[in-house]
C-alpha cells in the first residue's frame, strides 16, 4: 500500500468533511480543524510528483487562501456569515481537489498497467 | 567514464518533499494546542493560538489567563512536544539546506526549466578537451547548445568555463537526453575518446529519436577507420577523425603558409572563428522556385547579398566559381559565402518561397 497516497488523500477528505461539517454547523472548532487539515493537503503536495501536482497545488491553495480569511473573519471580527461564504468557495476547491485527484489515481493506474504490459 | 555525479543531490523536489514532515508536525501542534486551550480553559481563539505559540516557542511570556490544573498539566506536555517538533524541523531544515544544497538543486531546477525552452539546439554528450572548442565556437557563433555531463572533474570544468546549460547525467540514459529537450534538439555531438562510448550514445540517440520522433544529426568523433564504420553503421550521420583532420589543417598550412605573424583568414572561416563571413550549404529540392533558374535569373545576389561560389552535382566535381547562366537543379549543393545576416536572409528567402510552394530548404 502507498502510505504516502493515503497520507494525502486523508488530509484532502478531512478538509472537505470538516470543511462541509464547518459550513452546516458553525462550530469554530470545525473551522480550526478544516484550515490545519487544509494546510497540510496543501503540504503535502510539496514537491510532489503526481501527473496533476501542480493542478493538485493550485486548488489546494485557493482553499487555503479561502479559509485563512474565513477564520481571520470568524475569530477576528466576529463575521459568521462572511466566514461561511469563505468557506463555501474552500469547500468548491475541496471537492475540485478530491475530483483531480481521483482522476490522478486513475491515471496512475493506467500508467502502471502499461508499464507492467 | 560512467561515474555518477559529482555530488549525489538527489532533486529538488526531493528536496522539498523532505521539508514536508516537520511542517506538517508544526501544524499538528498549533492545531492541537490551540484547540486544547480552547476546549480546557474556553480562551477565546485568537488567545488559544498566542498561548500555543508562546508555549511552543518557550519564550517565557506569562499566561494571558488563569490556567486550570488540566490546563497546566496540558501546557506541560505541549512545551515537551513544541520542544521535540522545533528540534526535529530545525535538524531537517539544516539538512536541506545544507548538506543537500537546496539553492543548488534549485538553480538546476530553472536551468531545466529553460532548456525545455530550448529548439533547433544541439546536445554535446560529454565535456570532453573537443567539446570545450566546440563549445566556445558555439557560444561565439550564438548557437544553442546542453552538455550532458556525469565526471566531477569535467562538471567543475564545465563549470569555470560558465557553460550555462548542462545535464549532470548518464550519458547512456533516456532520462538526460528527455532533460536537455531531445525532443526539440537540431542533433546530438559525442566527442569521447573512447569509441564504445561514442557508439553507444550514437544508438542511445537513434533510440531517442524514435521515441521521440524528432530527426537528429548525430556526429560523432572516431579512433580509426574500423571505428568509423561502425559509428555509421549504427546510424552517426558524419563521422569525424580528429587525427585526420589535425593532420590535413597542418599539411594544408604547410602547403601554403599564411603570412608570418598573422592567421590565414580562409582557414578562420573554415573554422567558424571568423565571425563576420560564413559558408553555407543548401540543398536543392524540385520543388523550390530557384530550381530550374539560371543562378542570374534566381535573384539570390541581388535579393539576400550572399554569394553562390561553388555547385555539387551528383555525378560531377564541385564546380567552383560558377557562371550566371549555370542552371540550378534539383539535387544541387549550393556553397554560399556571405555575413551571418546575409545568409540568414537567403534562408528567409528560400523558406518564404517554400513555404509558398510547400517545400522546405535545408540550409
Amino acid at each position: 500500500m502507498d502510505w504516502g497516497k493515503v497520507a494525502s488523500i486523508f488530509f484532502i477528505l478531512m478538509a472537505l468533511t470538516s470543511n462541509a461539517s464547518f459550513v452546516y454547523g458553525g462550530d469554530p472548532y470545525n473551522l480550526v480543524i478544516t484550515v490545519a487539515m487544509s494546510l497540510i493537503a496543501t503540504l503535502l503536495k510539496l514537491g510532489s510528483r503526481k501527473t496533476l501536482g501542480a493542478e493538485l497545488m493550485a486548488t489546494s491553495l485557493v482553499a487555503d487562501l479561502h479559509l485563512i480569511p474565513a477564520m481571520v473573519a470568524f475569530f477576528g471580527f466576529g463575521e459568521v456569515t462572511l466566514a461561511k461564504g469563505l468557506a463555501i468557495g474552500a469547500l468548491v476547491a475541496n471537492v475540485i481537489s478530491v475530483a483531480l485527484i481521483t482522476i490522478d489515481t486513475i491515471l496512475d493506474t493506467i500508467k502502471e498497467e502499461e508499464d507492467f504490459l | 567514464m560512467r561515474s555518477s555525479p559529482e555530488k549525489n543531490q538527489g532533486d529538488f523536489f526531493d528536496a522539498l518533499a523532505r521539508l514536508r514532515p516537520p511542517l506538517i508536525l508544526t501544524i499538528l501542534l498549533l492545531l492541537v494546542g490551540t484547540m486544547g486551550f480552547m476546549a480546557i480553559d474556553g480562551f477565546p481563539f485568537v488567545d488559544a493560538l498566542y498561548m500555543t505559540v508562546i508555549s511552543v516557542a518557550t519564550v517565557g511570556f506569562g499566561e494571558i489567563h488563569p490556567l486550570s490544573n488540566a490546563g497546566r498539566i496540558f501546557t506541560m506536555g505541549l512545551i515537551f512536544g513544541g520542544f521535540a517538533v522545533f528540534t526535529y524541523s530545525v535538524g531537517v531544515f539544516v539538512e536541506v539546506i545544507t548538506r543537500r544544497d537546496m539553492f543548488g538543486l534549485f538553480r538546476i531546477q530553472t536551468m531545466e526549466a529553460r532548456i525545455r525552452q530550448f529548439t533547433d539546439h544541439y546536445i554535446i554528450v560529454g565535456y570532453t578537451a573537443i567539446s570545450q572548442e566546440l563549445a566556445s565556437v558555439f557560444k561565439r557563433r550564438g548557437v544553442d547548445f546542453v552538455v550532458i555531463e556525469a565526471e566531477a572533474n569535467r562538471l567543475r570544468k564545465l563549470k569555470q568555463d560558465n557553460i550555462e546549460f548542462f545535464i549532470q547525467g548518464d550519458y547512456f540514459k533516456h532520462e538526460s537526453y528527455r532533460k536537455a529537450a531531445v525532443g526539440q534538439a537540431r542533433g546530438i555531438i559525442t566527442t569521447f575518446k573512447n569509441d564504445s562510448d561514442n557508439i553507444t550514445v550514437v544508438v542511445t540517440g537513434r533510440i531517442v529519436e524514435d521515441a521521440t520522433g524528432r530527426d537528429l544529426f548525430i556526429v560523432s568523433t572516431c579512433s580509426d577507420a574500423e571505428s568509423k564504420a561502425r559509428l555509421e553503421r549504427v546510424g552517426a550521420d558524419y563521422v569525424i577523425s580528429p587525427d585526420n583532420l589535425i593532420g590535413t589543417r597542418i599539411g594544408s598550412l604547410a602547403l601554403r603558409p599564411p603570412t608570418l605573424g598573422a592567421r590565414s583568414i580562409l582557414e578562420q572561416v573554415a573554422f567558424g572563428e571568423y565571425t563576420e563571413l560564413d559558408i553555407r550549404e543548401v540543398s536543392v529540392e524540385a520543388e523550390m522556385p530557384i530550381t530550374g533558374k539560371t543562378i542570374r535569373d534566381s535573384d539570390l545576389r541581388k535579393r539576400t547579398g550572399a554569394y553562390v561560389v561553388a555547385i555539387k552535382r551528383e555525378g560531377r566535381k564541385v564546380h567552383i566559381n560558377p557562371s550566371p547562366e549555370e542552371r540550378i537543379r534539383p539535387g544541387d549543393t549550393l556553397m554560399v559565402i556571405g555575413t551571418p545576416k546575409q545568409l540568414d536572409r537567403m534562408a528567409e528567402t528560400l523558406q518564404e518561397k517554400a513555404v509558398a510552394t510547400g517545400a522546405t530548404p535545408k540550409a
